[in-house]
């Protein structure tokens, strides 16, 4: 054995000679190619070597990029496996070894195997050693490692055994069967036999299996599986039966069982059908549940039907689960006997039954689930049959059966009937809506509207506003005018609308419905239905004034300015003004994004009319959004008001900022003001 | 027909044999009072890994009665303590249990699955060996280190039979729903164009090592990558560091590629070129390697193309759908849906949970434990969604544009295909 010094030596030289080396083929090389290695490369291997946490990582860097040129590039490659193996061997610190051993891992050592299976030995450079090790595409690198093993501790015997299943080379088998008799390590010899997975590994871990230790059993198991899943890929499929049959028992964990199951499933010849069903049929409670979630992929003939036979024989939970897996089969086969469980008095069964239904079924299906629909008498079924019967495929043939049987539903049927068409998005079904929305029943109306506000169109404004102006219950008139609000939103030619709302409103008698179309009238906006805001506001009937003037305070745009002003400088009542002055100031702060001195004066005229505290809290909370000198000016006015000095602080700063870059000075004059 | 004893869910979904967990004093929630479900039919949950993330999930968890969160494990004695103090605090008893190595916790038989909110370095690894254990899974996203590793995770799911949700939630959210629909309803025309967003990422400054805190478990920490001297900075920004997280464009970016996946139909498979370029730290300053920010296109058979900005703040993440008629766009910090046109926008119902509340995630898993369906976000659809950011960073990495067979899951580029991989360190295994 060679001494320390020695050793050292050794590596000095041999590091010398890598120099010269690396030198004299870079002097060598033919001038016409292009120089991949740069100048300073010696420099840089040297400062890799010698890396640590802490230090510069630049030189770490550079080799990276180099390996990733080394594509196509032998010479390049070797170049930079010598220049690697050299860190490997000097007395470079452990994370330059690291480092090297993950950049011989990406090229794939070849030259530098013997090297990397001396580090494979020692337990702290193991892991990155069996990195670079794994990854060569020679074949002698399962051979280093075999070698390197007698001297490793035992985490570095892991790690080689563990390296050599991972290469999955089957010439590694007899030494692997060697290992056998160390118990520190037999789980893993026994992986690294399962991951090798041919007839020799196989045989070799029977034999062990026969007469090893009980509690060897399971990881034996484990690399069976392994070797069972090698042969399936091999097409040997005898083979993979024989190993799932040796474990497929009682004696073996639940888990192993199912998956020896699983295997015999895929080994059986008729995919698996003869032998769930049999499971089907057994006392073997724990892997039914299993057995049910393969039926939908098993191929052949009359599948549906074999296995729709055995549901009386279930208990209700693996009722409920064939059903669902006789469903996703999508086979017409299975519809007959799931049809009959709709009615099961079993809420598990009837459940699945209704979600496959949903799921297969068709338009014969309608009635029955819309059966279930109106009779459901909790909410969990009332959910599983609306999801259901909106996810019946079928489009309009299947909205338009719905739609049939809403003439003859109760009223809680006809309301849960609506709720689904609006699920499915049944444009189709609106006329027939229509006709619900005054109901006299108020849950239908309700349900109507609120679905009409998502499926009509503007050409069923007219019939909308009719039902709206025929319904009585406040409530359902409230979703009613919901309803007519969100289609005038949709609508592009708002002249039509206000067209209609205006000659509508001309027409109506009673109070409620008048006092709903003037709520309509900013929606609609424009100049006629202004007017008859405001002829609402000057009514003397307090109702119809009330409802002018929140008409008139929630006008979109700001033609209303002034009959709103007035109404906020001469209120008939303090609560008009409330109102007119958050019109107002909602007004001034959707104009905000245009902000000028005109728009500033005009939040001044707020101020000036203001009465009290909240007013100006108000307003200064709109006009912060203004980004304008003009007020910022008029916000740092506000400071001097002790009650709202907060207010206009953070109005000040909000505009300060927003307009420092475009006003400089302004804006730093303020926020030094506000210091 | 000889009748069938009717089982107790716990029975019906393969428990080998129950351990008592509960006091002597029989609470009327343990005897299915007062709306309660009683423990025989609840999922008992274990918990792994107890920092940040964990704690918020965790109340969405902890509100679900059919389910008792009923032990807890992380490698630092601190979080550990306060983890148990919250559940014992919610459940008014001391009765949770600790576990500092994880697969103690594994190995109880009463645990039926496990939540996993460890750092990305662990979530792979944590569900096979969870998967290996026969435990049913929930585990935070991205739900692998490497590309392979997810792999190996949908086969060891399928080999046992395992339930796994990923933590990609937004299939479970009102908005992200909406838009699905929309866009498959063909509302904005034909997809050409999904843009995704996640923000600018951290560069962290270079430090020393420093002795390792008391009560850390630094080896288990550090679990499968290569060993490194405890340097604060590193660990706690870990999501930064290549060996343990990714970087932003895959730690955040999968829930947006996760998206684009839905929306395409295409779970089963992905996109077919990666290009991806960005700025890394200056390694003069900072020892952190991830992208600080960048652009990352992908490319599907079916033309369309993906591209993830890394860029502005954490505010500004988003997905937008963009077809030949219109677009639709979900931001993920008001979770509020923008449209053109704006039609669109009212045929949304105004019912539905935001991604913040991952109540109808759970669920999903919670049924699919029962039932043995595939949930919404099972291994295979997790994978996909994590090799397209996983491909991103290679590519930007290796500095070219990448080829991807999404069959045979290669690159057209040795170099890259090697970057699949990373061995794990001793002793785990995957």
């Amino acid at each position: 054995m060679e001494s320390l010094k020695e050793t050292e030596m050794k590596n000095i030289i041999s590091y010398i000679a890598t120099i010269v080396l690396i030198g004299t083929n870079a002097i060598c090389a033919n001038k016409q190619t292009v120089p991949v290695l740069p100048d300073n490369f010696n420099q840089i291997v040297q400062e890799a070597d010698k890396y640590q946490s802490g230090d510069s990582m630049e030189s770490l860097r550079q080799i990276e990029a180099l390996i990733s040129k080394c594509k196509n590039n032998p010479q390049l490659r070797n170049e930079m496996e010598t220049a690697l193996e050299t860190i490997l061997n000097s007395n470079s610190t452990v994370e330059a070894k690291k480092f090297a051993c993950q950049q011989l891992a990406i090229i794939g050592p070849v030259s530098s195997l013997n090297t990397l299976g001396r580090l494979s030995s020692v337990e702290i450079t193991s892991g990155f050693a069996c990195m670079a090790i794994v990854n060569s595409p020679s074949a002698e690198a399962t051979a280093v490692l075999c070698a390197a093993y007698p001297e490793a501790n035992l985490t570095a015997k892991i790690q080689i055994i563990n390296a050599i299943g991972n290469r999955r080379d089957a010439s590694a088998i007899p030494f692997l069967k060697q290992q056998l008799s160390d118990g520190q390590i037999v789980g893993f010899v026994l992986t690294a036999l399962g991951k090798i997975g041919t007839k020799t590994a196989t045989e070799t871990i029977f034999e062990f299996k026969k007469q090893c230790q009980p509690s060897y059993i399971n990881p034996v198991d484990d690399s069976l599986l392994l070797c069972a899943e090698k042969a399936l890929i091999e097409q040997r499929r005898l083979d993979a039966s024989s190993i799932y049959k040796e474990i497929f028992n009682d004696s073996v964990p639940a888990h192993i069982k199912r998956a020896a199951f699983l295997g015999l499933v895929k080994t059986d010849n008729d995919g698996g059908a003869g032998r769930i069903e049999a499971t089907l049929t057994s006392a073997d409670a724990t892997l039914k549940a299993v057995a049910i979630s393969l039926i939908p992929t098993i191929k052949g003939a009359n599948i549906s039907s074999r296995f729709s036979k055995l549901m009386t024989s279930l208990q209700p939970s693996e009722q409920a689960l064939l059903i669902d897996a006789l469903a996703r089969r999508g086979d017409k086969d299975a519809i007959k006997t799931i049809e009959q469980l709709v009615d099961s008095q079993n809420n598990e069964v009837k459940y699945a039954a209704i979600t496959a239904l949903g799921n297969i079924g068709n338009v014969k299906h309608v009635k029955i689930l819309v059966k279930a629909l109106t009779e459901a008498t909790n909410p969990q079924e009332l959910r599983i049959v609306e999801q259901a019967i909106s996810s019946l495929k079928g489009g309009k043939t299947i909205d338009l059966a719905i739609v049939s049987e809403l003439k003859n539903a109760s009223s809680t049927g006809k309301t849960r009937i609506i709720n689904v068409l609006g699920r499915r998005y049944a444009v189709i079904a609106v006329d027939a809506i229509l006709a619900e929305a005054v109901s006299a029943d108020t849950a239908t109306s309700r349900a109507a509207f609120k679905v009409l506000a998502r499926l009509s169109s503007e050409k069923n404004l007219p019939q909308l506003v009719d039902a709206l102006i025929q319904v009585k219950s406040p409530e359902a008139k409230a979703d009613a005018e919901s309803a007519v609000a969100a289609i005038i939103e949709k609508t592009q030619d708002k002249q039509a609308c206000e067209n209609l709302i205006c000659e509508r409103l001309e027409k109506a008698t009673d109070t409620e419905t008048r006092v709903s179309l003037i709520n309509l009238l900013p929606v609609c906006g424009g100049r006629k239905a202004l007017e008859m805001a405001k002829s609402a506001y000057s009514s003397a009937d307090s109702t119809i004034k009330e409802a002018g003037i929140r008409a008139i305070s929630e006008w979109q745009d700001i033609s209303v300015w002034e009959t709103l002003i007035n109404i906020y400088t001469n209120p008939p009542s303090e609560s008009y003004r409330v109102l007119a002055l958050r019109g107002l100031t909602r007004l001034l702060s959707e104009e905000n994004i245009r902000p000028d001195a005109n728009l500033v004066s005009k939040y001044q005229q707020l101020f000036n009319g203001a009465k009290n505290i909240n007013d100006k809290k108000l307003i200064l909370g709109a006009m912060s959004g203004c980004n304008h000198p003009e007020a910022l000016y008029l916000a740092l006015e506000k400071i001097n008001e002790p009650e709202i000095k907060l207010e206009a602080v953070a109005a000040v700063k909000k505009i300060a900022t927003a307009i420092q870059q475009r006003y400089p000075r302004e804006a730093a004059e303020a926020l030094q003001k506000i210091k | 027909m000889k009748p069938q004893k009717k089982l107790s869910r716990r029975q019906f979904i393969s428990r080998v044999s129950v351990a008592p967990l509960f006091p002597l004093v029989v609470r009327a929630s343990t005897l299915g009072l007062n709306g309660a479900v009683a423990p025989s039919e609840r999922i008992t949950f274990g918990a792994i890994g107890i920092g940040n993330r964990a704690r918020d999930i965790l109340q969405n968890f902890l509100a679900f009665k059919e389910l008792q969160l009923v032990a807890l494990s992380d490698c630092r004695a601190d979080r550990l303590k306060s983890g148990k103090e919250m559940i014992d605090n919610y459940y008014g008893n001391t009765d949770s249990k600790t576990y500092p190595d994880f697969r103690d916790l594994l190995a109880q038989k009463e645990i039926d699955a496990v939540f996993i909110a460890t750092g990305n370095r662990w979530h792979a690894l944590a569900s096979i060996y969870a998967a290996r254990a026969g435990k049913d899974i929930y585990c935070e996203k991205p739900v692998t280190l490497y590309i392979k590793e997810g792999r190996t995770l949908v086969e060891t799911c399928k080999r046992y039979g395992t339930i796994y949700q990923a933590g990609t939630q937004r299939r479970s959210t009102a908005s992200y729903k909406f838009a699905m629909e929309m866009v498959r309803q063909g509302k904005i025309g034909k997809l050409h164009t999904v843009e995704m967003q996640v923000w600018t990422g951290a560069a962290i400054r270079h430090e020393k090592s420093a002795p390792i805190p008391a009560g850390w478990n630094y080896d288990m920490w550090l679990g499968q990558t290569p060993w490194l001297p405890f340097v604060p900075g590193r660990v706690h920004n870990w999501p930064y560091f290549f060996d343990t997280g990714d970087g932003m464009m895959t730690d955040m970016g999968c829930h947006y590629t996760d998206q684009m996946q839905w929306v395409l139909g295409t779970d089963d498979t992905g996109p077919v070129e990666f290009e991806c370029s960005g700025v890394f730290p200056d390694p003069k300053k900072y020892m952190s390697d991830t992208m600080i920010t960048g652009v990352g296109k992908c490319k599907y058979a079916n033309g369309v193309t993906g591209i993830m900005y890394q860029r502005r703040g954490f505010v500004d993440r988003y997905i937008k759908y963009i077809g030949d008629e219109g677009w639709i766009q979900v931001d993920d910090e008001t979770d509020q849906v923008k449209a053109y046109p704006e039609s669109i926008l009212s045929l949304r119902s105004a019912t539905g949970v935001s991604w913040a509340n991952a109540s109808d995630h759970i669920k999903n898993l919670l049924d699919c434990i029962k039932n043995r369906k595939q949930t919404l976000c099972n291994p295979e659809v997790a994978h996909r969604v994590n090799t397209i950011c996983l491909a991103l960073t290679i590519s930007a990495r290796l500095g070219r544009k990448l080829k991807w067979d999404p069959v045979k899951e290669q690159f057209d580029d040795e170099d890259a295909n090697r970057m699949l991989y990373r061995e794990p360190r001793a002793p785990w295994k995957v």
